[in-house]
């Protein structure tokens, strides 16, 4: 499938990959809702680092954040955040109701050297 | 015959407070009280909300994955973040986070309507502050004489709030409807205000029959303290979110709102708790021992799993303290995401509410004139989407009808009970954007006023009737020639600083007439407000 991030055994961490070598392709993150037109938000960051369109990330070593700011025009509307693997298919990572109050959803990830 | 006046400064001091549900901290006791009706969250802790449809289908949280787990009481997540924030921070914090989300909005009327003695604005704008609101103005568009007048607005919900001991100033998106209880969303709909002569005049009847003196006759005399009162209704007609265009307009308003402000300042807030290196074994512990009691939880067991968030949150807010910079973290992260959600709110404001209507009464009280009540209807509209161009949506066009009649019928049927008709338009189109330090608003008002027969003056007994020295039996009627219609052009600008509250509104007003004076009158209107959403959310933060 080619996705980089899986379910941590790690008590820190929430998922895991392995750090993306240099030059190697990096994670990507998307979003969809089920009756709102959901999207990810400038704010979004990995590793305290800003991300932009199309939401790529190269995994880092050690634990890091991934910070995630969603917009979804529908409140409580069920709505996923996703890994979109090399292969296009997407891999959730979480599925959940959408809160217009606190729209963030941080994951702590594992990069693996 | 023309007249100007150039009105001198007043303070208009605005207290409102913004609608909302997100409830308080916890404080020492379990959930939030959640019997008032007035928030959606019963727990302290845990994103119960985020995950209300797992809630629901999976009770037993021992279905859960590890994952879901996680992230029902992972602090950065949601609404954890928040209430964990105001937990720790307590009273203070939630006003800090409150003040800097408050944000002055386009359509919000803090001062007096058209018709009382001292305003500067024509029409009734489409929604009240929603607390309470003192405004000071001064400049009459249809009186004769110019009055110091203080105006407080109040609103049932902030009022409510405030006996009740509720948290006064909770926050909700503002296009999130799912977020107010029924009562709390009924409550916001209604507001009320009382007006003031701040400096009311007395003296003698001056002895004259022109113009002029009918204006002395006016601005003499016994002043009514409360000047008026009244009430109102409103009601927001909002887009449906699942209309296509509403959600594209949605789209292009927020895919540039700049979040890294309020991104570093979470993570700065959270990284000696889930990014710690080395790991901080104090939180890890705390998140197993949670996730492990969450797992022989039951979502319908709403009093143990209030109590088990309750000892979460107390038990984090504990590890979480024992960063040194954790008091500086926390300020910077309730300023950054009340800022960050205010900025979304008021971008958003454009294309959600594009119609709103408001039903008023009001009891006017005007000096040497008799009482008088009025039913009046203000619509305002918003007719284009902004585009990623103009977050913050330039134009809004406000319409108000009013009718008017005196409260008691006028002594020996000497003019009809029905006094008069107004009509009013107005056109505010914001000149800077949304992020601008110095905001400005450029407005355009046409007034009509029709009066259906002469206008009354009430002397009291024992004054001089005007031009003699007949003393007056008794309460005495002075009728003038002044049926007939009355047009007002206004053109102004508002001044708003970001992030104090204070507004700068001048104008300059031209009419054919005034109510009691047949004379071409042009003026000057000047005033400050200031909203005390901000002093009082400020106020609680200093504490």
């Amino acid at each position: 499938m080619g996705c980089k991030l899986s379910p941590s055994t790690d008590p820190q961490a929430d998922y895991e990959g392995s750090v993306t070598p240099k030059g190697g392709v990096p994670a990507q993150i998307g979003v969809h809702g089920m009756a709102g037109n959901a999207f990810i938000q400038p704010g979004t960051s990995y590793a305290g680092q800003l991300l932009q369109d199309p939401w790529k990330f190269p995994i880092q070593a050690g634990i890091q954040r991934l910070l995630v700011f969603v917009g979804n025009p529908v409140p409580d509307d069920p709505t996923v955040i996703e890994e979109i693997c090399d292969d296009g298919s997407r891999s959730t990572l979480l599925a959940y109701n959408y809160n217009p109050g606190a729209n963030q959803i941080s994951f702590t990830i594992k990069g693996i050297p | 015959m023309r007249t100007c006046g150039v009105t001198t400064v007043a303070v208009l001091v605005i207290l409102s407070a913004p609608a909302a549900a997100q409830p308080g901290p916890a404080t020492q006791r379990p959930a939030p009280d959640a019997s008032q009706g007035l928030g959606i969250y019963q727990f302290a802790y845990g994103n119960e909300r985020t995950f209300a449809s797992k809630m629901k289908t999976s009770p037993h949280f021992s279905d859960w994955s590890r994952e879901e787990l996680r992230q029902f009481l992972a602090p950065g997540t949601a609404e954890n973040l928040i209430k964990l924030a105001l937990f720790a921070g307590g009273k203070s914090a939630h006003s800090k986070f409150l003040k800097a989300v408050e944000d002055a909005r386009m359509d919000k009327q803090t001062g007096a309507s058209a018709t009382s003695e001292g305003t500067t604005s024509v029409v009734s704008k489409g929604l009240v502050s929603q607390a309470l609101s003192l405004a000071v103005e001064e400049g009459a568009l249809t009186r004769t004489d110019n009055k110091s007048i203080a105006t407080f607005r109040g609103n049932a919900l902030g009022i409510y709030r405030l006996l009740a001991g509720a948290d006064q100033f909770p926050y909700c998106a503002t296009y999130d409807q799912n977020c107010q209880s029924p009562l709390a969303e009924r409550l916001s709909r209604f507001s009320f205000t009382g007006s003031f002569d701040t400096a009311p005049s007395s003296g003698a009847t001056p002895a004259a029959t022109t113009g002029s003196a009918n204006k002395s006759v006016v601005t003499s005399g016994h002043a009514q303290q409360l000047s008026s009162w009244g009430f109102r209704y409103d009601q927001k007609i909002q887009k449906s979110k699942l209309d296509k265009q509403f959600q594209q307009d949605f789209h292009d308003t927020l895919k540039s709102l700049d979040g890294s402000a309020v991104s570093k300042a979470i993570s700065d807030f959270l990284q000696n708790l889930d990014t710690a290196t080395p790991p901080n074994q104090e939180y890890l512990t705390w998140l197993q021992d949670y996730m492990a009691e969450l797992k022989g939880a039951s979502a319908d067991d709403k009093v143990k799993l209030a109590d088990l968030m309750d000892r979460a949150v107390t038990r984090l807010t504990v590890i979480l303290k024992k960063d040194p910079q954790y008091q500086t973290n926390l300020d910077n992260l309730l300023t950054k995401m009340g800022e960050y959600l205010g900025r979304r709110d008021k971008s958003l404001e454009p294309i959600l509410n594009k119609y709103t209507w408001s039903v008023e009464y009001d009891d006017d009280r005007p000096q040497n004139q008799p009482t008088q009540s009025s039913i009046k209807v203000v619509f305002s509209w918003r007719p284009s989407s902004p585009g990623p161009a103009a977050p913050a949506g330039p134009l809004q066009l406000t319409f108000n009808a009013n009718a008017a009649m005196y409260d008691h019928t006028p002594p020996q049927g000497a003019v009809k009970r029905f006094r008069d008709a107004q009509a009013a338009f107005q056109a505010d189109r914001q000149l800077t954007g949304a992020s601008a330090h110095i905001g400005a608003a450029l407005t355009l008002g046409y007034y009509f006023q029709y009066m259906a027969d002469n206008a009354l003056l009430k002397i009291p007994s024992a004054d001089l009737a005007p031009g003699t020295s007949i003393a007056l039996p008794g309460d005495a009627s002075v009728l003038l020639n002044t049926k007939g219609t009355i047009h007002i052009a206004q053109l102004g600008v508002t001044f708003t600083v970001s992030g104090t509250g204070i507004k700068v509104p001048l104008a300059i007003s031209y009419s054919n007439r005034t109510e009691l004076i047949k004379a071409n009158n042009v003026r000057g209107h000047f005033g400050v407000s200031y909203d005390l959403d901000s002093l009082l959310a400020g106020r609680s933060a200093t504490q």
